[in-house]
């Protein structure tokens, strides 16, 4: 599959044509969405209005002709924004696209429609949703990841090119990895978040999820309107590895295994790994844990109360939990942030990124049980979204059941481009880049 | 002593109802199960920051 710079460079050539483009992710959503259920709504008719526009010659832009799916918790004009809840379930289309798609549309993206995610972003898959759980499409019955599922396995079974996530502790990171795909959540406050359904504003981001980290940083460049980072070497890198925090998650063989051979990959590139000490480890997901709840309870209670049943049980939990974290133990919280972001820059200052995996095991099954977030839940992506700082996932070879895995590359506050470098650098030395999902790529 | 089960209910009904917010039973029981995970991760962020 062409990326999303040569995908475009090629429309503006001239030798692909965007009708043709947008067809063929049409015809893979009719194919697979009924299985997958990765697109909550498709734009057919204005996506195809918007690539003959663009065959005409208009708004030939850096993304001209990269079809991109929207997670559903972002406003894309003339489609109603749901975020898979029964609160959302009579809205009126957007009158106008948030942030994050104008620009997208302003570089000549074409935006095919919105993606399925997990209700309100929080919570787990659920089949008390307006929209059944989407499938990850490396094995029949597997949990995609979320809470930006659909937007990952649209890209992975070939809907679009690329898509746009939400990411408050990982939604973006943890389906990118399950679905053997690279998503970059970018540094907070770097990409606009207006037009929008927030989940806790002091931990959403936008940012996106694509095949590679290459494709990611090609889109992050349009959202924030700068130019690409020049390449970067891995000779002479120094890739700190923070194992207090990668024990701390427990993580299983398949993965400390994936982890060490691709830390022997980058060594073996000439990268220099070097051990990191983040001796608050343990406290970073208590931590988010506190304040995303707090947050959460606090731009919801009023809905929840005058409205319980337009949400499932997940998020009717997760919304509610935050009534039972008193004020003092929030302030704590907020202080104890300070503090960490501290120690994490501390880390990070003599090394140019961190390495680790991005999640302690690989994608389970839907149905499998309770899928309630506890403050154990994700521990390798909510400490970065607590500092909030860059962090990309590439993929990390596979778990004992053949399911994708992750490895997750992190840098210091505002050093994204170059982290989007550094992760397009080390996919080039890890082995299961580009690997696709053989049951929809015949 | 421990709390009951019946005691971690009623606190959480109770401090919903502050709210406004009045759950099914289940998210009750669910919400009340919860409490000592929390009272957990409360105490040791406390304790650290």
């Amino acid at each position: 599959m062409t990326g999303v710079a040569v995908t475009a460079a090629l429309v503006r050539a001239g030798i692909l044509d965007p009708v043709r483009l947008a067809q063929h992710h049409l015809a893979r959503i009719a194919a697979g969405n009924l299985a997958l259920n990765a697109m909550i709504a498709v734009a057919e008719a204005p996506v195809l209005r918007d690539a003959a526009r663009l065959a005409r010659g208009a708004a030939l832009g850096p993304l001209a002709g990269v079809v991109v799916a929207i997670k559903d918790v972002f406003d894309v004009a003339g489609l109603p924004t749901t975020a898979n809840a029964r609160l959302y379930a009579d809205a009126p289309p957007a009158t106008a696209d948030s942030t994050v798609v104008a620009r997208l549309r302003a570089a000549g993206a074409l935006i095919i429609g919105k993606a399925n995610c997990w209700e309100m972003s929080v919570g787990g898959p659920s089949r008390d949703s307006p929209a059944p759980p989407a499938v990850n499409p490396w094995a029949p019955g597997a949990d995609p990841g979320g809470s930006s599922s659909g937007s990952a396995v649209a890209v992975a079974a070939g809907m679009a090119l690329a898509a746009i996530g939400g990411d408050t502790g990982g939604s973006i990171r943890l389906p990118a990895a399950f679905c053997g795909l690279a998503g970059f959540k970018p540094t907070h406050g770097a990409v606009p978040m207006a037009g929008s359904i927030p989940f806790a504003d002091s931990l959403d981001v936008a940012g996106p999820i694509a095949a590679t980290a290459a494709d990611c940083a090609a889109i992050y460049a349009v959202l924030v309107g700068t130019a690409l980072h020049p390449p970067v070497a891995l000779a002479g890198l120094r890739i700190g590895i923070p194992h207090a925090l990668v024990a701390h998650g427990n993580p299983t063989n398949a993965v400390s295994e994936n982890f060490d051979a691709a830390c022997a990959a980058l060594a073996r590139a000439g990268a220099m790994l070097m051990p990191v000490a983040l001796p608050s480890a343990p406290l970073f997901n208590a931590c988010y844990f506190l304040i995303a709840r707090s947050e959460a309870h606090a731009r919801w209670r009023t809905t929840l109360a005058a409205h319980p049943e337009a949400f499932n049980a997940l998020t009717r939990r997760s919304f509610a939990i935050g009534a039972l974290i008193p004020p003092d133990a929030v302030a704590d919280a907020i202080r104890l942030r300070t503090r960490l972001r501290a120690e994490l820059a501390e880390a990070m200052a003599a090394v140019d990124v961190l390495a680790l995996p991005t999640v302690p095991d690989e994608a389970g099954d839907l149905d499998a049980g309770d899928a309630f977030s506890r403050p154990d839940t994700a521990p390798y992506t909510r400490p970065f979204s607590l500092a909030g700082v860059p962090a990309v996932s590439i993929p990390c070879g596979f778990g004992a059941r053949g399911r994708p895995l992750g490895l997750q590359l992190v840098a210091r506050d505002g050093a994204d481009a170059r982290l989007l470098a550094i992760a397009t650098a080390a996919e080039q030395v890890l082995p299961a880049t580009g690997m696709r999902p053989q049951e929809w790529w015949q | 002593m421990e709390p009951t089960d019946d005691d971690g209910e009623a606190t959480v009904r109770a401090t919903l109802a502050q709210a406004g917010i009045d759950l099914p039973a289940a998210d009750i029981a669910f919400l009340a199960a919860q409490l000592p995970m929390l009272a957990r991760t409360i105490r040791a962020v406390a304790e650290a920051a």
